[in-house]
């Protein structure tokens, strides 16, 4: 296991791991298990062949490039992500496919096809820059860190999430009531099982409990479910006695627990269908799914059968009797789930679950792409074979259809840029959208926390259930219990722990020597070929989902098994995973999959490093700290910070506050203004944050966590100093006050960046360029543009003034472009982008400066968030004898509720800081007492033990009688500012249906006064004030009434005549004021004939 | 605290001065006055500073606000601030000698390296406003830093202004005072009732050494100015006298008694370079004399209409 | 250009005469403070305060209620001895420092 925690790069190792390990053997294997395309052509088509075969022999990503010039050599052929980003384009590959053609089974062809560009992800095997060192990577415009991870669509960084689903190879005792809908004699108990082939194509096999003991397996075949009885099943996998089958499946335990006799009612199925043999288990089975499958019609029903099996139940195997061994091992836990001796498993603890990881979701979907292909290139051939004729038998027509109909690439763009799957069988998953993010860079934290995210899927974001959101102790040393936002995605969204690791790469190992290893520990073989029954008291040995052996001394095996695991003759990370106890299923399951999770803890007798997964954590006992070790201890951990993730170690002290304002720290921190980057220049981002002078901060963790993530060169903060006081009045209900002079001295000054691209592209009306005349440059200066048409970088951006001077080819004029926003800013860089033909995209950077001013919002590192609410001039200020005025006052009320104790000892931490000249060590659960380590070095050097200091009134000059507690303390900028947020509105747009104001700030709209804002008024009596509101301000409007039919549609006041009349019923109209959304009302209600009439009364 | 009021006329009494920081002591005028002459001294004393900027040329890897405000906080020599106008107070429109000094900074890194750009790369436009200078002689300030053909080009102007107008004009880099500490040491109740170790004891209470135990086992006060009025000391004689764990503090009996003097003000100003601390100080009387001047002007033509 | 801390004061007086509230544009705290405090020290003074209305207007009001004198007068009393308590400690400020 590659040495994991020692840089950054870690953080989106397992990203690059999953994408190079799909898109080298994951394509590999794909090419081996894709089906082939057979073509059936009719009886009188004269295309002079019965059968044609079309399959993919291998598939090939190679490197992104750009497209070779019109003319003239490239100086750069290589396509970098720098220049996808500011283009807009994507950063992908070209996917090269060896096809191969037989034509009646007789020679075969080969040509190779382009099957488009597919994107690729950064920093993988793939792209160039994996292999280039930091100053390559500078010289190309790249950030000093670059981690990749992600992929380039559209100039946007795209990151697949990881997503949590059901573990795989391993069965599941599930108690659901929405089984018994199934049919008649369903129950509520099953056992899943979720199988993975080796090109990571996934099938889930559930198997159902009815109520007189019969078991039904049930599959997804292509959209529809399969219900077959588990006994045709067994008899397909293998051809067995019913007698052989009997002993097995009870084994030879005769106790209370009525398995005998429901084996009997399983076995009796068989006789109810009159199926005795193998063959006919498989013709049974071929006929029933032969409509869903549609097979080439020479295939028999046997074959189809075996086609099934072999293809769509326990895809993870290819062995028929390991299939057979695991729906015995299948059935035999149902039974005892229904027999209540062991206990249902529930599919929302870490121990039954793992992570999708990106690349074998990306290699999914692009299975599906390739099936779909073949698909409708045989639908094409299919329908040109009449009109062809023998040309089809040409190899380079067929490579013209398959160039035509391959669109993989676009396919998958669309899934990135969308995160929408469009897929014909769901892949095994519960949800068909949200699978991708755009990878913010607000600031690094929020950058690092989209990869070390994890959903439980979109699926149970609307489910009212609370289970699914609740933190359970599996999860420990896994999923940091911290860091998740609160809110609607609270629960399930998690992070990964700093440590744990999800597998992505393959292990190398032979499976064989892992069963010889076992056999050699005690296990006893099960035997490939003849009927092996060990008795009840063996428990099963399973590895990826295939029994291998039982054993019957468990403990002495799991011990010595996992000595093998660290002297490393099996692999380091395998799951060993020992369910020792009742209620258990009892069982030793090992797994070598990729998408688990492991995280290392230290094995006590060895002293060495372990990795350990969520299955196998269940039965270990692992100290936290050495004094915590019992006698049956087995491991230890080797820090206690490692169950936290590695934002949550950033928080100082954090052992000292109330857990949930440490959970809002974890998001706020995701949300400051910072340093999110340093290649500013060749980014144009929609919106960028910046600090404008970050600070480290002086309490900050020495941990490895945090040292090795690379925090300290991207600051987020400043650090001020804070006093804790009851002053002005100005900062009650969490705002906080201001130091004027430290405002004016730079404090949380920031800039954010804006980017709009302008297109330039081509319509019927419009064909720009460039102006060219010299009374168009005249225009353009007297516009206060330069001679170009682009504005001067660094001139000022302001509302309605030209930014962009152009001449249109259609109309021949020059046409002007104004600038948008409402507030003032500068233009920070101005790029043009375009072919080496011609120039399409002129990219406007907007720099505004966003200093803090009232409204602002800021946060400490522990919750605590407030708003600046006003800038206190410094002689205002109190000030202590040294003559320390404070940056910054917050309010004491803040704490008692609160009880965020961290950021007490965060200030005395800082006062040491900042006396001593020394960054102090904030991580949590460290054994010392600090309030007395900062006490006294306090005390040192002459301050109070505490914390406090006497301060004297900045107003009156007297001495203040308490001592007031000051400190320095980290303070962090968040983006929410008030510039972004103010609307007013006196009359504006209105919307043309209703007559009322619009909604929405950009569109200068007003703010809803809402139902229960209208109670409120009515509370108060303020009834004319409602009426101004509701009528005056909004969609006043004067109409007629008839007072003769009383409607308000039919009469009008027409052009020249004195009096309005109803045109209905020839009435007299009189004029009333009404809101004009009662106008629309009456006619949504009369287009259903419905009437809405009013008495008019004086 | 005890009060403790001697009737005395104003003094101030200079305890040291160098070239950044003047320690003084007023004596004889109340709280509130020392408060007005120091908030004047933070917030009202002129000096000059860069305060409009035209840019030509930026193409360093600062960005034009960022420069700007640096600029700005340049602290500039302003002894003769005097001779120069406020902005708003000057006839003239736009700037003028009267009410602006102008700078040129002009620089473009040739070599290749990093240049660093500091404050004497300031050059005056004109000789007359060549007294009001970037007040570096102890170093120069380092403005910004430079790659190989980046350059900028940037005019600017230093103006007259005030710390209440914006913090760059505070000639100070703090101003403070504090009272002067009182103590009284209960000999007799010490002698008696204490035992040396306990004396000991006190004497370690103090953070600062205020105290120190001489011959005789005594206590004397050493450093009477240090003390930060903690109460650490009177806590003490308290606890060991009552034995108990905490201690009452009554003003009137306890062995130590810590108090400040009401209107004796130990004053400590640090100038941040643009004017001499004693001008600070001088300056400061001057402008709270005017303020008064101002107003009394005010008042005999208001008498008169009554 | 108009100087926006254009020292006016206002005065409001009340009936009895004795009682007056001034307002000054442009001062706070400075002022403020050191004339309450002068102006307490006057015995003739019956009641004086003052306050900062809003911090983010540059008015100051003091209240002066005398019991003989008019209340103009004592302000003006009080403006004197600050100002020439200034002078004296400039004075010997100067003295020392030469």
């Amino acid at each position: 296991m590659r040495k994991h925690g020692r840089s950054a790069q870690d953080i989106t190792q397992t990203h690059i791991d999953s994408f190079d390990y799909a898109m080298t053997e994951g394509l590999l294997h794909l090419c081996e298990r894709l089906l082939p395309c057979e073509i059936e052509f009719p009886e009188n088509s004269d295309v002079g062949m019965r059968v044609c075969k079309i399959w993919f022999e291998n598939l090939h990503l190679g490197r992104p490039y750009k497209a070779p010039p019109t003319e003239g050599i490239q100086k750069e052929p290589r396509l970098f992500p720098t220049e996808c980003r500011l283009s807009d384009s994507s950063y992908a590959a070209p996917l090269v496919a060896q096809v191969a053609w037989q034509i009646d089974n007789l020679s075969i062809d080969r040509f190779k096809v382009n099957l488009g560009n597919v994107p690729v992800m950064v920093k993988s095997e793939f792209c160039h820059l994996s292999k280039m060192n930091q100053e390559e990577l500078i010289k190309l415009g790249e950030d000093i860190q670059e981690l990749g991870g992600y992929f380039i669509v559209n100039g946007v960084e795209k990151i697949i999430r990881l997503l949590i689903i059901q573990k795989q190879n391993y069965p599941l005792a599930i108690v659901r009531g929405a089984f018994t809908n199934r049919g008649k004699m369903y129950t509520q108990f099953a056992v899943v099982i979720r199988c993975v082939r080796d090109d990571l194509f996934t099938q889930s096999v559930t198997v159902h409990y009815l109520t007189d003991g019969d078991c039904n397996v049930r599959f997804i075949l292509r959209r529809g479910e399969v219900f077959i009885p588990a006994i045709i099943i067994l008899k397909c996998l293998k051809d067995i006695t019913d007698l052989d089958l009997y002993n097995r499946l009870v084994r030879g335990s005769y106790s209370s627990n009525q398995t005998y006799s429901r084996v009997e009612v399983l076995i009796r199925t068989a006789a109810k269908l009159a199926i005795f043999t193998r063959e006919s288990a498989l013709k049974y089975l071929g006929s029933r799914v032969r409509k869903i499958m549609n097979p080439p019609s020479y295939m028999a029903d046997e074959q189809v059968g075996e086609l099934v099996l072999r293809e769509h139940v326990f895809v993870h195997t290819d062995n028929d009797n390991d299939k057979f061994n695991l729906l015995v091992l299948m059935i035999e836990k149902l039974y005892a789930l229904a027999e209540n001796e062991i206990s249902p498993e529930s599919a929302d603890v870490l121990s039954s679950q793992e992570f999708l990881l990106p690349g074998h979701l990306y290699l999914n979907i692009m299975k599906e792409n390739l099936e779909n292909t073949l698909e409708s290139v045989k639908v094409r051939i299919l329908k040109e074979a009449p009109k062809q004729g023998i040309k089809i038998r040409d190899k380079t027509y067929i490579q013209k259809i398959l160039e035509q109909h391959a669109n993989i690439g676009k396919k998958l763009e669309y899934f990135l840029a969308t995160g929408n799957l469009i897929s014909r069988t769901g892949l095994d998953l519960m949800q068909a959208a949200g699978f991708t993010i755009i990878a913010e860079k607000i600031n690094y934290a929020r950058y690092l926390s989209h990869f070390q995210s994890v959903h439980r899927g979109s699926y149970f974001i609307e489910m009212k259930i609370s289970s699914v959101r609740k933190l359970l102790p599996e999860s420990w040393g896994f999923l940091c219990p911290v860091h998740t936002p609160d809110g609607a995605p609270c629960g399930l969204l998690n992070h990964l722990s700093s440590t744990c690791v999800p597998v992505s790469k393959n292990l190398e190992f032979n499976k064989k020597e892992v069963i010889d290893v076992c056999h050699s520990l005690g296990m006893r073989l099960m035997s490939r070929e003849e009927i092996t029954i060990f008795p009840v008291e063996y428990i099963p040995v399973m590895l990826d989902g295939c029994i291998i052996g039982y054993t019957n001394e468990p403990e002495e095996f799991e011990k010595k098994l996992r000595l093998e695991k660290i002297r490393e003759t099996i692999p380091r990370t395998m799951e060993i995973a020992y369910l020792s106890r009742k209620p258990l299923f009892l069982g030793i399951f090992l797994a070598t999959t990729q998408g688990r999770l492991v995280r290392p803890v230290r094995h006590i007798e060895t002293g060495e490093k372990d990795w350990i997964g969520p299955l196998e954590q269940l039965n270990l006992s692992i100290a936290c700290l050495p004094k915590d070790r019992k006698p049956e201890t087995s491991h230890e951990e080797f820090s206690p910070l490692n169950m936290l993730s590695i934002l949550a170690c950033t928080t100082p002290f954090s052992d000292h506050n109330q857990s949930p304002r440490n959970m809002y720290q974890c998001q706020m921190a995701k949300q400051t203004m910072g340093t999110p980057l340093y290649n500013y220049q060749f980014r144009n981002d929609n919106k960028l944050y910046r600090l404008t002078m970050p600070q480290k901060p002086l309490v900050s963790s020495k941990c490895r966590q945090v040292r090795r993530n690379g925090f300290e060169k991207y600051p987020s903060g400043t650090n001020a100093v804070v006093a804790v006081i009851s002053y002005t009045g100005y900062d009650m209900e969490d705002a906080m006050i201001v130091n004027k002079s430290a405002y004016e001295r730079g404090f949380g000054h920031g800039i954010v960046y804006k980017a709009n691209i302008r297109d330039l592209n081509t319509t019927k009306k419009e064909n720009f360029s460039w102006i060219q005349s010299e009374a168009a440059k005249k225009e353009a200066t007297e516009k206060g543009l330069d001679t170009d048409g682009l504005p001067f970088v660094g001139q000022n951006g302001i509302s309605q003034q030209p930014e962009l001077l152009l001449f249109n080819g259609v109309t021949s004029s020059n046409k002007t472009f104004s600038y948008k926003d409402m507030e003032k800013s500068t233009y920070d860089d101005i790029k043009i982008i375009g072919t080496d033909t011609r120039e399409f995209k002129v990219n406007f950077k907007y720099r505004f400066q966003r200093n803090p001013i009232i409204g602002d919002k800021f946060s400490s590192r522990h919750g605590q968030k407030g708003v600046l609410s006003v800038l206190w001039p410094q002689e205002d200020m109190p000030f202590t004898e040294e003559g320390l005025t404070p940056d910054v006052i917050i309010n004491p009320h803040a704490f008692p509720s609160r009880m965020t104790i961290g950021m007490l000892i965060e200030s005395m931490a800082g006062k040491v800081g900042a006396i001593k000249g020394e960054f102090q060590e904030a991580a949590p659960f460290q054994e010392k007492d600090k309030v007395d380590y900062f006490g006294k070095q306090l005390l040192e050097a002459g301050y109070s033990y505490y914390g406090s200091e006497t301060m004297y009134s900045g107003i009156f000059g007297t001495e203040m009688k308490a001592e007031i507690f000051l400190g320095v303390v980290y303070y962090q900028r968040l983006r929410h500012m008030v510039a972004d947020k103010y609307q007013a509105r006196s009359t504006g747009p209105v919307d043309i249906l209703t007559h009322q104001p619009v909604k929405g700030r950009k569109r200068h709209g007003g703010i809803r006064l809402g139902e229960m804002e209208r109670d409120s008024l009515l509370g108060h009596g303020a009834s004319f004030l409602l009426y101004d509101r509701l009528m005056k301000c909004s969609d006043y409007s004067e109409g007629y009434l008839c007072k003769k039919c009383g409607s308000i549609l039919g009469c009008y006041l027409v052009k020249g005549k004195e009096k309005a009349v109803c045109h209905a019923c020839q009435g007299e109209g009189v004029k009333v004021a009404l809101p004009y959304v009662l106008r629309y009302l009456s006619n949504e209600l009369a287009a259903m004939n419905i009437k809405l009439g009013f008495k008019h009364t004086l | 605290m005890s009060e403790v009021y001697r009737g005395r006329a104003p003094n101030i009494e200079i305890n040291k001065i160098t070239r950044e920081k003047i320690k003084f002591t007023l004596s004889g005028v109340d709280s509130s006055v020392a408060n007005s002459l120091r908030r004047v001294m933070i917030a009202e004393v002129p000096t000059m500073a860069i305060d409009v900027v035209h840019i030509h040329t930026n193409t360093s890897s600062l960005h034009d606000e960022f420069i700007a405000h640096r600029l700005g906080l340049i602290p500039l020599i302003s002894e003769n601030q005097d001779n120069y106008d406020f902005p708003r107070d000057c006839k003239c429109t736009g700037h003028c000698e009267h009410c602006a000094v102008q700078f040129r900074l002009k620089v473009k890194n040739q070599e290749g390296g990093v240049l660093d750009v500091t404050s004497r790369d300031l050059r005056h436009l004109s000789q007359q406003g060549n007294d009001v200078r970037p007040a570096d002689s102890d170093g120069p300030i380092l403005i910004l830093k430079l790659r190989k053909n980046q350059e900028i080009d940037i005019t600017c102007n230093a103006r007259k202004g005030i710390g209440k107008e914006h913090a760059k004009w505070s000639p100070v880099a703090t101003a403070v005072f504090k009272y002067t500490p009182d103590i009284y040491l209960n000999q007799q109740r010490l002698e008696s009732q204490f035992t040396a170790e306990e004396r000991k004891e006190i004497v370690n209470s103090c953070p600062v050494g205020v105290y120190k135990l001489n011959e005789e086992s005594n206590i004397e006060v050493v450093k009477l100015n240090k003390c930060m009025f903690c109460e650490e000391c009177m806590r003490k004689g308290e606890m060991i006298i009552t034995r108990s764990a905490s201690a009452l503090l009554n003003v009137h009996d306890n062995v130590v008694r810590v108090s400040q003097l009401k209107d004796r003000f130990i004053f400590k100003v640090e100038s941040s370079g643009a004017l001499k601390p004693e001008s600070i100080v001088s300056k400061a009387f001057t402008i709270l004399t005017k303020k008064l001047d101002d107003i009394k002007q005010l008042i005999p033509p208001l008498i008169n209409t009554r | 250009m108009e100087s926006s801390d254009n020292k006016k004061f206002s005065v409001a007086e009340d009936e009895t005469g004795k009682g007056c509230t001034f307002a000054f544009t442009g001062e706070g705290h400075t002022i403020g403070n050191a004339l309450r405090y002068l102006l307490i020290k006057n015995q003739d003074v019956e009641f004086c305060g003052y306050s900062v209305p809003h911090p983010a207007e540059p008015v100051m009001n003091i209240r002066l209620q005398t019991y003989k004198n008019p209340p103009l007068e004592t302000l003006e009393a009080s403006l004197n001895q600050l100002t020439s308590v200034c002078d004296l400690l400039l004075s010997k400020l100067d003295s020392k420092n030469i």
